[in-house]
């Protein structure tokens, strides 16, 4: 499968999950795939895009590993997966399948935090959100001063 | 390391989610929303007394946000009060109350507990005296002290009461139309939630009037606390000059590397947990982008030397520095990789972090004809070469610059190679292991996250030569070996890193990990 329908697809799995531990799994795929997919980026891209990209890959670190040390969470992924190549010709359709997924992330971290949660799940979820909105942003170019801790 | 403005920041996006949850509400639901109010105005007056703690005649020191803060002071106690009030009339049983916090106060939950934190972190710019009174613990431009800060803490303060106002206001809307459901009289606790909307919308004009600007929460707010982010950070963000962004880029490069100095490395007991990898790898990835900026600036440099018909030694010392830099900047992504899965409580290697974003600011508003460029700018304009030097000289000039920078992140990187070495052998780095738990991390891993510092180090050496050669063409030695490291002549440059001598052979030779780019 190639990589924008991997990503495609995962961002549909993470939409369509409907129970509590399918959308944290799903969403954990997910920042796990756009670090690998931004790590790639940073590799091909030219260097006026170097900086954009790391940001977008540490925010999916950021992602990840807020899920990984998430309540209940931590034994449940294992590591990295393979490392992604990249070539020139495809950054951008590449951009566009990261960036929908990024939406679907913040979209359904941003309607998580409307449902019951306890104080850790609040938090981890609220980090999450967090991480995938900078990776949004990153990628949307939106962002301002702000973003940057 | 997150200061007031990122927290500020987080509690306005779950306020703004917040305003938007209020329907039709239950029982429970709306006690629960009244409570999370009353602790946001708490925690606003919090706010209020800090900024006006510690001046020493509010009444007379013409600040009219002071006056407004302190005038309003007592306002927002009885917002609180009142809140407290309202949420146990309406729902006198605890059990009522679930122990998670429903949809409509989840958001203003979260948003209180980022301003909670966040007005811990004022306390920390807060010394206190004797008797318990409370006062800035300097004056000057940044921090607590400052009375652009203080304005824009009111200014903030007194839209978040506004919020208070907004939600409560509809939170006495919304109960009306249910109340026959309710098993208490709604009258009073109706009353009550129109007081406090009436009484927080109007501590919300006072405090905003005063101030007279519609806040963001700026720069300044980033400098909070002072005592954490350092006295000396400067507000330059609306500096254009070029030279005067490199120089200043340099100057945060100093600021990361001094952070790293306090030893020892192994926490002390009394330090609370605190997990650094993370910091570390944003310091990582930060140096990275500084310099893939800076090679940009450099790789403009070299066509402004063809420019100015400078000798071809210089441009070709410029280009290949150029050339090392991106090697340099990917090198550095991968030292902050290199610390994934990766933990440790060395609270000092977080504190680098806090200087980080500013050379890679710096050096990208140099890079791109962009004043407001961001990591997440796209497509944005390289600064065109005429603007980064009007002659030979202040070519040079900018060299030295991003030289310093290369130098001193240099520095960095031995200092980091050496705090791990020293972490390892207090087995005080752990990794997670495939079932979750943690223990030491294995020799193997920590000369993997060594070995990425030190591929930093050859690639930086690298670029150190060339932009040494360019700097003093009357001493380039174009066909100098690409490791001539610190036996190299030293030209007379502005900046030397004291460190750079004292560092064991180990840490210069070290054999440099494959690099990612490069396996």
């Amino acid at each position: 499968m190639n990589l924008q329908q991997d990503l495609r697809d995962t961002a549909q799995r993470i939409t369509d999950a409907r129970r509590w531990p399918d959308f944290v799994a799903s969403a954990y795929s997910g920042f796990e795939l756009a670090t690998r997919t931004s790590r790639a980026l940073v590799d091909a891209g030219s260097v006026e895009s170097l900086a954009r990209f790391a940001e977008a890959e540490r925010a999916a670190t950021d992602g990840r590993d807020t899920l990984r040390a998430a309540p209940g969470c931590m034994n449940a992924y294992g590591p990295l997966g393979a490392p992604i190549t990249i070539t020139a010709t495809d950054i951008e359709r590449t951009e566009a399948a990261l960036s929908r997924l990024a939406d679907a992330l913040n979209d359904r971290f941003g309607a998580a935090l409307d449902e019951p949660l306890d104080a850790a799940e609040l938090v981890a979820f609220s980090q999450a959100l967090d991480a995938a909105d900078r990776l949004q942003r990153m990628l949307a170019q939106e962002v301002d001063d702000g973003d940057l801790p | 390391m997150a200061t007031f403005r990122d927290l500020a920041t987080e509690a306005d996006r779950h306020l703004v989610t917040a305003t938007k949850r209020i329907g039709t509400l239950s029982q429970a639901e709306a006690a629960q929303v009244a409570r999370e109010l009353a602790m946001l105005a708490r925690t606003c007056g919090r706010i209020l007394d800090d900024v006006v703690d510690g001046r020493p005649d509010h009444t007379t020191d013409g600040a009219p946000w002071i006056r407004a803060a302190q005038d309003t002071r007592d306002r927002v106690g009885s917002c609180e009060r009142q809140l407290v009030r309202a949420a146990t009339a309406y729902a006198p049983d605890e059990t009522m109350l679930s122990r998670r916090a429903p949809g409509p106060a989840a958001p203003l939950r979260a948003a209180v507990r980022h301003l909670g934190l966040a007005e811990e972190l004022l306390q920390a710019d807060l010394s206190v005296g004797a008797n318990g009174t409370r006062a800035p613990k300097a004056a000057g431009p940044y921090g607590l002290g400052d009375p652009d800060t203080a304005r824009e803490l009111v200014d903030l303060t007194g839209r978040w009461i506004g919020l208070v106002g907004e939600v409560t206001g509809g939170l006495a809307s919304q109960i009306q139309i249910p109340r026959r459901s309710f098993r208490v009289d709604v009258e009073p606790t109706i009353r009550l939630f129109q007081q406090v909307a009436d009484s927080a919308r109007h501590v919300h004009t006072v405090l905003t009037a005063t101030t007279g600007q519609r806040a963001q929460a700026s720069e300044r707010l980033a400098l909070l606390p002072r005592s954490r982010t350092g006295e000396q950070r400067p507000l330059i963000f609306a500096v254009s000059d070029v030279n005067e962004l490199l120089r200043h880029g340099a100057e945060n490069a100093k600021a990361v590397r001094a952070a790293l100095q306090p030893k020892p490395w192994r926490p002390k007991k009394t330090t609370p947990p605190h997990r650094s990898a993370p910091a570390m790898r944003y310091t990582a990835t930060s140096a990275g982008s500084a310099h893939a900026n800076a090679a940009i600036v450099v790789r403009q440099l070299a066509a402004r030397a063809t420019e100015l018909s400078g000798p071809p030694d210089t441009r070709r010392a410029l280009e290949r520095g150029a050339e090392a830099l991106i090697d340099t900047a990917h090198a550095w992504y991968s030292a902050g990789r290199a610390w994934d899965g990766l933990i440790t409580t060395a609270t000092h290697l977080a504190d680098p972090a806090v200087h980080s974003t500013g050379a890679v600011m710096k050096l990208g508003r140099a890079a791109f004809a962009d004043p407001d460029w961001t990591p997440a700018s796209r497509n944005a304009p390289v600064r065109p070469a005429a603007e980064f030097a009007t002659d030979t000289d202040t070519l040079r000039a900018a060299t030295t610059h991003i030289h310093d920078l290369v130098a001193t992140y240099a520095g960095t990187a031995r200092s980091i190679q050496r705090a791990i070495s020293e972490l390892h052998n207090d087995r005080a780095i752990h990794h997670t292991r495939a079932d979750g738990r943690t223990s030491a991390a294995p020799d193997e891993r920590v000369a993997a996250l060594h070995g990425a510092y030190a591929d930093v180090i050859e690639r930086t050496v690298t670029a150190e030569h060339w932009l040494r050669s360019a700097s003093a063409p009357g001493r380039s030695r174009l066909d100098a070996p690409a490791l001539a490291s610190a036996d190299f002549p030293t030209p007379p440059l502005a900046h030397t890193d004291p460190d750079a001598t004292d560092q064991p052979p180990d840490a210069r030779t070290a054999a440099p990990a494959r690099h990612a780019r490069r396996a």
